[in-house]
């Protein structure tokens, strides 16, 4: 999944913190259309994909209120019609994506002086720890 | 612990009163008796009092049904026996006096029982400025409803005659009362046990149903019951619990939702968001579990269920599922200005999908956490036996009827906020461009109107799977089925208000595509435009091209394009039928009465509403009251007169039945105020004068009079040509003539 990827990548070496919030607005996108796509299509997990999608939009919601979210309107246009693989391969690469998302912001939640950015943040992050609850393999 | 409900409460007061009658040997005090038996008569009248009609009125007039009658009639018995009772009875004693007999304390509990019916039945309604009734459940508009005061008649008919038996014992065969107490009770039961002979052969041909009963005695206090968040593990019959009390707390959440939404914190795009996701989850949990009962019901004998109304029923709530999971997606891009994710009925609903998940999936731990992922459930062991599978099909009816009951109560919210413009889109998807919001804008109203439309698709799919399964739980007798039966009742009273020909998810999905596209975005390819549907919108809906291409998110050019195609004339400027709705809501004009003069009203009112108006009364509602009591009077009389009028003895010309029923209706009528009139020429001293009813009955013997036939038409005559008036007579003068 070359999105998904290019996302992930981005979040570990990003180091701003408009950076981060900016790709992490990405990456809840993608996991809202991963989401909506799975449900469309499984058979035994539809309850975890429909699950998913409500934290997914949230965190990116609350990351695109943040004033430090840069507004650039030439952001690649995410479209995911669908994924490859099953639930679990899936899930997991979503889940390793989400644990990284949630670290990243926690990590730049002390970066940022505006209050409605922590506020940003510390919805993002636990919309993030949510949707890792959820897609987590077991242990 | 499961909701308390009527039922339990009256099962009570029958074992108490049981235990009072089984403990006669050990009566000690007439008056103390009488005391709870006065409680217990007093409680009975206040139940049918809060629900059924005014007896006074009811009991004279003609123009009420059977049921109605009834239950005014009985009401009217029951006060007037309490009165009698009040004289044979004595306060409880103070403390230090010696207990009540063990019978006495028996009638005191079957007292305490009707009480807490009472109270159980107001739980449903709140009593505002100037006594108006506002509901507080989703059961408040049944209480007035015909099932439930029909069953509640026949069950207060029978405590009438159960009071009566014991108030005849407590006049004479126990030996204990006093002379003046023994004419009272004796009063007391012969009303009482009469009473019941009332409410029977008036309700001769309205036999009621034992669904009528069910229905009654499964109402439960309003009050919801406590939250019990889900623990592992759970047997099945906890689940089963579980799912109930659930799915009852949904209820009674959603139903606050919608009184103050235009202003409330408490509704939100994304609560309502989590609340769809969580319809989509349960309705697909329940369509698998039905596939499941419907797999069983095939091989398990003396199943209680079809196996082919299962397999339906899973089919509607698969419909319901698709609908719910659109308006979630909906709500990915809608949002409002409060942004909480959590509010009374996301927790309930939360809690009813980890309850179904762990009900249909073999895992007790089960949560939607792909980490608890399981198979579901093997058929056999979901409902090894007859009685197992009556449970999980009522669970399931629990839950999509508390979904149901949600999505009612989402729709009116969504159109109290949106009529306050607390819709939002986001700027930059109505412009097109990609990335975070640029802010966001009050939601243009196509797409709100999308919303809605949408949210009556859910209604219904939703709705129908709650009827398919209540049919089943009512013919498996159920411990649902009171509110199987609450929603049968409440449909045969309402008519369908969300569902519209044509109105289908099929036929949203057009519009649904468009949603999240840009404000000028369009349909501009013939194949993705369903052809029929657009000739059923045009044709059989007589929508315009304009409606037709908003509608189906596309041009005039496209809906003239398929038209043509199908043959169908085009009217360029056909008018649009005002839709049904809007008709049926909008009250017909009121035809301005022109307003009497003062003087000339007087003189058209009937004597109740003169005395009204001579304590200078202006309140509408009271002098309408004295207006229908004055024309039930008239009414009565015309009935009396002409019965007494004929030659044969008018009692024995009455049937049975009619003159019981009567009966009552005649002291009503008795205790009507006499005719102003009548008491200013009374001179001084003399004894008072009879009521006007019974004075006007005695009239054909005092002088000569035109044949009962001719005086009742000349009734009619005078009615219809209002207002008239007759010539002076002396002093008797009927009531009828005075139009």
């Amino acid at each position: 999944m070359g999105l998904l990827e290019t996302i992930r990548e981005q979040l570990d070496t990003t180091d701003t913190p408009a950076a981060v919030l900016a790709t992490g607005w990405d990456a809840f996108e993608l996991i809202q259309q991963v989401a909506t796509a799975q449900a469309q299509r499984t058979t035994g997990s539809y309850a975890t994909w429909m699950s998913a999608i409500p934290p997914a939009c949230e965190g990116r919601d609350a990351l695109a209120r943040a004033p430090s979210t840069p507004r650039n309107s030439s952001r690649q246009d995410l479209r995911v019609t669908e994924a490859t693989g099953t639930d679990d391969e899936i899930a997991g690469g979503l889940a390793v994506l989400t644990a990284l998302l949630a670290r990243r912001l926690r990590g730049v939640a002390s970066d940022v002086s505006a209050a409605a950015d922590r506020q940003a943040i510390e919805r993002g992050a636990a919309a993030a720890d949510e949707i890792l609850e959820l897609l987590r393999a077991e242990g | 612990m499961s909701q308390v409900t009527l039922g339990d409460i009256y099962a009570a007061a029958e074992r108490n009163f049981d235990a009072a009658e089984q403990a006669r040997a050990e009566f000690a005090r007439t008056g103390l008796a009488a005391h709870e038996l006065h409680r217990l008569v007093t409680a009975a009248a206040r139940s049918l009092g809060d629900h059924a009609p005014h007896a006074v009125e009811a009991a004279a007039g003609t123009e009420v049904s059977a049921w109605q009658r009834a239950a005014a009639q009985l009401q009217e018995a029951l006060r007037q026996a309490a009165e009698q009772i009040g004289q044979a009875r004595e306060n409880p004693g103070e403390p230090g006096e010696p207990q009540p007999d063990r019978c006495t304390r028996h009638l005191a509990h079957t007292a305490d029982a009707l009480l807490a019916g009472l109270d159980l039945l107001r739980s449903h309604t709140d009593v505002g400025y100037g006594g108006i009734r506002t509901g507080r459940s989703e059961w408040a508009p049944l209480m007035t409803s015909q099932p439930v005061i029909s069953a509640l008649t026949r069950e207060m008919s029978r405590w009438s005659y159960r009071a009566g038996t014991l108030a005849h014992w407590l006049a004479s065969d126990s030996g204990q009362a006093s002379d003046a107490a023994h004419a009272a009770l004796s009063r007391a039961g012969t009303l009482l046990c009469a009473a019941d002979g009332i409410v029977a052969s008036a309700m001769v041909g309205d036999l009621g149903s034992a669904s009528d009963r069910d229905l009654l005695l499964g109402i439960p206090h309003a009050s919801p019951p406590e939250r019990r968040p889900p623990r592992d593990p759970e047997t099945p019959a906890q689940l089963h619990t579980g799912i109930t009390t659930s799915a009852a707390r949904l209820r009674s959440a959603a139903f606050a939702l919608p009184a103050d939404a235009a202003t409330s914190a408490a509704v939100s795009g994304p609560a309502w968001q989590r609340a769809a996701r969580a319809g989509a989850i349960v309705s697909d949990i329940a369509s698998l579990v039905l596939h499941g009962l419907a797999m069983r019901a095939t091989r398990l004998a003396g199943c209680p269920a079809d196996p082919h109304r299962l397999a339906a029923a899973a089919i509607a709530l698969a419909d319901a599922r698709n609908a719910w999971e659109q308006a979630a997606g909906l709500w990915k891009i809608m949002t409002t200005d409060t942004q909480s994710p959590v509010n009374a009925v996301t927790v309930e609903a939360s809690d009813l999908v980890i309850r179904m998940g762990r009900l249909a999936f073999d895992n007790p731990k089960w949560t939607p956490a792909i980490k608890h992922r399981a198979p579901p459930v093997a058929p056999e062991v979901l409902a090894p036996d007859p009685g197992a599978l009556t449970t999980v099909l009522d669970a399931a009816h629990q839950a999509v009827d508390a979904l149901a009951r949600m999505a009612d109560t989402d729709l009116a919210a969504i159109g109290a906020v949106s009529a306050v413009g607390r819709l939002y889109m986001p700027r930059n998807v109505l412009r097109g461009t990609p990335g975070p919001a640029h802010g966001h804008v009050t939601a243009p109203s196509q797409r709100v109107l999308l919303l809605r439309d949408l949210y009556r698709v859910v209604v219904g799919s939703t709705s129908r799977a709650a009827e398919e399964l209540g049919a089943m739980v009512i013919d498996a007798a159920a411990p649902s089925r009171a509110i199987a039966l609450a929603r049968a009742a409440g449909l045969a009273s309402a008519p369908a208000r969300h569902t519209e020909p044509g109105l289908t998810l099929e036929s949203l999905r057009p519009r649904i595509r468009a949603f999240g596209k840009p404000l000028d975005w369009r349909v501009t390819r013939l194949d993705e435009i369903d052809a029929d549907a657009v000739v059923r919108a045009y044709r059989d809906n007589h929508r315009t091209l304009r409606e037709c291409a908003t509608q189906f998110a596309t041009s005039e050019r496209l809906i003239t394009i398929i038209l043509r195609d199908n043959a169908i004339p085009i009217h360029r400027s056909q008018p649009t039928p005002p839709p049904a709705e809007a008709n049926q809501a909008r009250p017909p004009a009121a035809s301005p009465a022109p307003e009497p003069d003062a003087p000339a009203r007087r003189l058209r009112c009937g004597p109740v509403e003169r005395h009204m108006l001579a304590l200078n009364v202006t309140d509408p509602g009271l002098l309408l009251r004295a207006a229908a009591l004055d024309r039930a009077s008239r009414e009565l009389l015309s009935e009396g007169a002409a019965s007494v009028s004929e030659q044969n003895p008018p009692a024995s010309r009455l049937e049975p039945d009619r003159r019981r029923a009567d009966r009552a209706s005649l002291i009503a009528a008795s205790d009507a105020p006499p005719s102003p009139r009548a008491a200013m020429r009374q001179p001084a001293g003399s004894p008072e004068r009879e009521p006007t009813g019974s004075r006007s009955a005695a009239e054909p013997s005092a002088r000569k009079r035109a044949p009962a036939r001719r005086r009742a038409l000349r009734t009619v005559r005078c009615e219809r040509r209002m207002p008239i008036r007759f010539p002076r007579r002396r002093a008797q003068r009927p009531l009828t003539s005075t139009c």
